[in-house]
Order: C-alpha cells, then structure tokens, then sequence
C-alpha cells in the first residue's frame, strides 16, 4: 500500500498526465462548440431554398409517383426472376407511394435524447488512446532516465514494484476518466438544451449514457495499464504509441484485407463492440453452387461480452509478458 | 547504528561471474571474483575501466542477476535475501538517477515514502549536504556536483551500515572532490562502512583503509593500503652519476636492477640506498643525486593491471577469511 501510495502520488505529480487531462478537457469543449455550430437552425434564406426543394418534389410526386411504383416493381420482379424467384428480393417500392413531408427536407436534428449514448461512444477510441500514453509515459519515463535504477536500490522486489506501478496508473486514470466523460456527457446535454433540442430524456436514456460511459472509463483503465505494460517493455514512451499505431495497422490489413473469415478476432472491431455494447460488421460468405462460387457479404454481430473479453484477455497478456521481463531484466 | 565484531565482513563474493551477450559476440565483465569487504571503514575498490568494479555493485544490489556466483550482504546472502538488508544499504552506482522534471525534494519524499521514513528524514539530509537553499529546484536545473550531493542525500535517507560509492567524484570540481573525500572520511569514521569504487588513485588513497584492486574481473590484490604498497611494490632509487654507462656496468655486475633512463639510473630492490654510493665510490665512480623513490597505490595498481594477458596471475588468497555461502538461485526480489 505504502508504494501505491508513493506511485499515485508520483503520477499526479507529473507534468504529462496534466497536460494529457488538459488537452482532453480542451477537447471536450471544442466538440462542445463545434456542436453548437453543427445545431444551428437554418438562415432565412436556406429555409426559404428547402422550402423550395420540397414544393418542387412534392409536385413531381403528385404527378409521377404511380409511374415510379411501378417501374419500381417492374424491376423487383425481374431481379427476383433473376435470382430463381428469389423471394426476399425486396426494393421497397411502397414508400413510392408515401407522400413525402416537409420536414424531411428542412433541416432536421436528432434530439438529446437520440445522440447521448452516441455521444460518449464517440470519445472512447480517443479517450483509450490518450489513456495509454499517459500509462506508457508513467512507466517508461522512469526506466529511460534511469531513475528506475536508483528506485530498486529502496525497492528490490521487482513484483511489488511492477503491480505499484500498475495499480498507481489504473487508480489514477479513474478521474480523469470520470472528469472527461462527465464534461462530454455535460457540455452536449447543454448545447442541446440552449439549442431547445433536448427531446425527451428519460430514465432509460440516462441509464444507456451511464452505462456507456462505465464502458469508456473500463477501456480507458486497461489501456493505461497496457501502456505502462509496454512502457516497462520498450522503455519509450514513443515506441509505445509506435505500436499501438502499428496494430491499428496490421489489424486492419489483416482481418479486413487478408483474413476477413476472422473478423471477430480483430483488436478494432472488438473495441468498437466493447465501446457500443455490441457491434455490427459486414462478413464475406462465399459458397460453392451450380453457378461455381458466389460470394456475399453478411452482416454479422459481435457482442459487448465477446468485446470485453477480448480486451481484458489482451490486457492481462500484456501485463503478465511485461512482468515477466520486467523480473529479469539487468537495469542500467 | 549497528556495529559488528571485527573481522566481520560487510561485502562477500565468491566465484562471482557475469557475461553480456549481445549480436556481437559475448564480453566477460566479471570472472570468477573473490571480494571481501571489511565491516567497518573505507574500503577502495580499484580497478581500469572496463575491469568489472560497476558491473559487480550492480549485482551486488539486484539490479544485474550473475551468471554463477554468490554474494553476501552482512552474511546474508542476496539478492535472495537483498529485501532483509536493502535498508541498511546506500548506494550512488555511476551517475545520479532521478526524475528531472521533479524537485530534490520531491524526489527525496518519493524515496522516503517507499521506504516509510519520517518527512522530516528529507529535510534533515538536504540539510546535510547543503541542498536546504535549493530543495524546491528542479532536478534538471542542478549542476553535476549539485547531482551528486543530492544522490548522497538520497542514500543518507535510510541511515545505512553501507554505503556504496560508484565514481563519486566523476565531473566535480576541487572543492567538490574535497567535500565528497571528507564525507567518505566522516562516515567511516562513524564505523560505516563505506565501498568507494574509482580510477582516481590519489583520492582512493587518502580515504580508504583497505583496497580491491581487480582487473578483467578478476581480483588481483587485496589488503590494507599500507600492507599493499609496502609488498607489491619495491623501493627504487634515483642515481644520478658522471658517467652513466660505467655505472651501469658496475650495479649489473653487483647483481642490482638498474636501469638506464636517460641521464640517470634507476636502481631497484635495494635495501639501503647506500650500498649504491659504496659499490660506486669503489671504482670511482661518485654519485652526485641520489634519490630514493617510494612506493603508492598508482605504482602499484598499475603493476598489478599492466599487461593484462597470459601470464598473469592473481594473488594467493590469504588477506581475508573466507565465509561458506549458498550457491545462487534465481529468484523474485
């Protein structure tokens, strides 16, 4: 406890993880005003040429929306025909026939109560990522400069060092985390109020916003413990962020480009799940038929569970390979 | 502070050895080495650069794992039971190592708070080293001598029995080098134990009551700075003399190693520099500067170390009891 202590005490007493929290307290409020700017309502004049766009579909409608049901279902026969009589070829084509209304032309926001939960899900890749600088800095700082050296001459049990330093970064990631979320979940909500687009806010609502905002802060803490990990590995800060980029990469030529069958063992797609609490992605089908190999692309869901376990599977092999060097290794 | 009875070792080794491997081929850092350390005193540990003195303090504190070997700190033996002993060691291994962005005090109360000392344990020792005026500095902002004391402040926090001194005086200036040399002094006065490794002889000498003189890892003397420069190295004398050739042939031929060099002669292993003007005087030689060249630590470290090749021997065993120890294990510190 007494080196937790010292650890935790360490880490807020460092310039980066401030000017880290900073930045992302600037970001927060940047988004908040670039909201602001995005809500605006329309000018006279955009009204007036919406107005006008409308009028003029809406006569086209009047006179052609009949034709255009039934081309529409001329080619949804023939495409069935096509494909076999193919019965779940569907064009939609009743929504020819709906009579369109005004405000699908005007301009249109969604509500508060629609984007909250989006809102936050939107920040975790960057909010994970800022995440692990912070943690790999922390740990990698302190072995570049050596300082390491003289700690273990106070410290020598390498486990108790590496699990301070560890639990120091996942305790001290938790507010900044809580402050960031709180400022993003607070700053939309009150754009949207002075934007009178509130909506209807409900219990429900709040309890999807809280729940994706647990679901940030979690990743947030084990990508910070993963990058002090890697900072104890590489010892650089910058080789870190180096790898973390290069997985981004790798992963996307990989599972998108070379391995697509294995799409739900991508590192991006499961964050994405985790973050979103569950996810969609499109999946390449390819079966053998009279007509040789047909391939079709299928959506297919990747749940929060499967995201979360996979990222905390990660993160705790991270975290053993980085003790296991960390043990061994000969400090300079 | 802990005392010892005497003939108590502070530092042990036997068999200590430790390789670096790396795409180049593997480099021997220390071979084989016997150290023992005196509980109690300064105790110089000497070596040529490249000999294996900052590789051995490293393994010495856990911060290296030897390849075979064993160590005792005060008869225990680490780095298994390097936790047990740990808060009776200080040590400064080459140069000082602290956060830079981060005060000395900071740094200090860091320190402290990982060892659970008193608050007051950190102004008492910048205090000591005179650091008082400077505690809210920056690290980074200090000068190397600066660095330096605040990295004697630094092992000063846990009152240690040992203390560990690894190229103190590298970078300072006179008044740097005097202050660390009166340190050094002070604290083996008060029955620390102090291990000072440098390559700076003259400083060494002034301080140390007992040396280690190793070279290519391996020990090669070892002993009471008195009894070393008294033994290894003998007296020669000066010769100053007309005609140097003449009495060249007349100290050879009365089986003296003398040698030429340039307008005098150099006489070694004599007894009683007056023999030398007798056996001249005799043929008529007469001597008109006669200088008796004593021995120091310089002369006879670089006797010890020079031509580190074939041939070479170690001294016998001998100066020190040795203690049994277990064999090393790796283990988690």
């Amino acid at each position: 406890m007494r080196l937790l202590k010292v650890e935790l005490k360490r880490f807020w007493a460092r310039r980066l993880t401030w000017v880290a929290f900073v930045g992302l307290v600037g970001v927060m409020i940047v988004s908040a005003v670039g909201t602001w700017f995005s809500l605006a309502p329309p000018s006279a004049e955009e009204q007036r040429s919406q107005e006008a766009s409308y009028r003029q579909y809406h006569a086209d409608w009047q006179a052609n929306s009949d034709e255009w049901y039934q081309e529409c279902l001329t080619g949804e026969a023939a495409e069935r025909e096509a494909l076999d009589g193919d019965t779940t070829v569907d064009w939609g084509c009743e929504s020819q026939l709906v009579e369109p209304k005004p405000e699908d032309w005007l301009s249109n926001y969604p509500p508060y109560s629609d984007e909250a939960e989006r809102g936050v899900e939107g920040f975790g890749t960057l909010l994970g990522f800022v995440a692990l600088a912070i943690g790999a800095s922390f740990f990698a700082a302190e072995m570049a400069s050596g300082a390491i050296s003289n700690w273990l001459t106070f410290e020598p049990r390498r486990t108790r060092v590496y699990f301070s330093k560890i639990g120091a970064t996942a305790l001290g990631i938790v507010p900044i985390a809580v402050a960031t979320l709180a400022l993003s979940v607070a700053g939309m909500w009150a754009v949207y109020a002075a934007r009178d687009l509130l909506g209807s806010p409900d219990a429900d609502m709040w309890r999807a916003v809280a729940l994706a905002s647990v679901r940030v802060a979690l990743l947030m803490i084990a990508t910070a413990v993963a990058g002090a990990a890697l900072g104890a590995l590489t010892r650089h800060t910058a080789a870190v962020i180096g790898i973390a980029v290069g997985w981004v990469v790798v992963d996307q030529m990989v599972f998108f480009g070379l391995f697509p069958r294995f799409m739900q063992l991508s590192g991006m797609i499961n964050m994405d799940a985790w973050i979103k609490g569950g996810t969609t992605y499109w999946k390449q089908v390819c079966t053998v038929g009279s007509d040789g190999r047909v391939c079709d692309t299928v959506e297919t869901a990747l749940s929060m569970t499967h995201g979360g376990i996979y990222l905390g599977v990660l993160t705790a092999l991270v975290i053993v390979v980085g003790l296991l060097i960390f043990r061994r290794r000969d400090v300079a | 502070m802990t005392t010892a009875p005497s003939g108590d070792l502070a530092i042990s080794t036997r068999g200590l050895r430790k390789t670096y491997r790396s795409l180049r081929g593997r480099s021997v850092a220390v071979e084989g080495l016997d150290l023992d350390v005196p509980y109690g005193g300064v105790h110089g540990f000497l070596g040529p650069n490249g000999s294996g003195k900052t590789t051995t303090i490293r393994m010495l504190l856990g911060l290296i794992r030897p390849d075979s070997g064993t160590m005792t700190l005060f008869g225990q033996t680490v780095p298994q039971h390097l936790p047990a002993v740990i808060g009776r060691v200080g040590a400064i291994v080459e140069q000082p190592k602290f956060f830079p962005q981060f005060s000395a005090r900071r740094n200090l109360e860091l320190l402290a708070g990982a060892i659970g000392a008193p608050p007051t344990a950190v102004g008492r020792v910048l205090t000591d080293v005179g650091l008082a005026d400077r505690a809210k500095d920056s690290y980074r902002s200090y000068s190397l001598g600066m660095k330096q004391r605040l990295a004697i402040a630094a092992t000063l926090l846990k009152d240690p029995d040992l203390l560990i001194f690894d190229e103190p005086t590298n970078g300072l200036d006179p008044a740097g080098i005097r202050e660390i040399r009166d340190t050094m002094r002070r604290l083996g006065s008060e029955g620390k134990t102090v291990l000072v490794s440098s390559h700076i002889l003259a400083e060494v000498e002034q301080v140390a009551d007992t040396v280690s003189i190793i070279g290519h890892g391996r020990l090669l003397a070892s002993g009471r700075v008195d009894e070393l420069v008294g033994g290894q190295a003998s007296l020669s004398v000066k010769v100053g003399v007309a005609d140097v050739p003449a009495a060249h042939q007349v100290l050879q031929a009365a089986q003296l190693d003398a040698r030429v060099e340039g307008a005098h002669l150099q006489v070694r292993g004599v007894a009683d520099s007056a023999d030398i003007t007798r056996l001249l005087a005799a043929q008529g030689l007469y001597v008109n500067e006669l200088v008796p060249q004593h021995a120091d630590l310089e002369s006879v470290f670089l006797e010890l170390t020079a031509g580190q090749g074939p041939g070479t021997v170690a001294p016998p065993h001998g100066r020190h009891a040795g203690t049994d120890h277990a064999s090393t294990e790796g283990g988690d510190l």
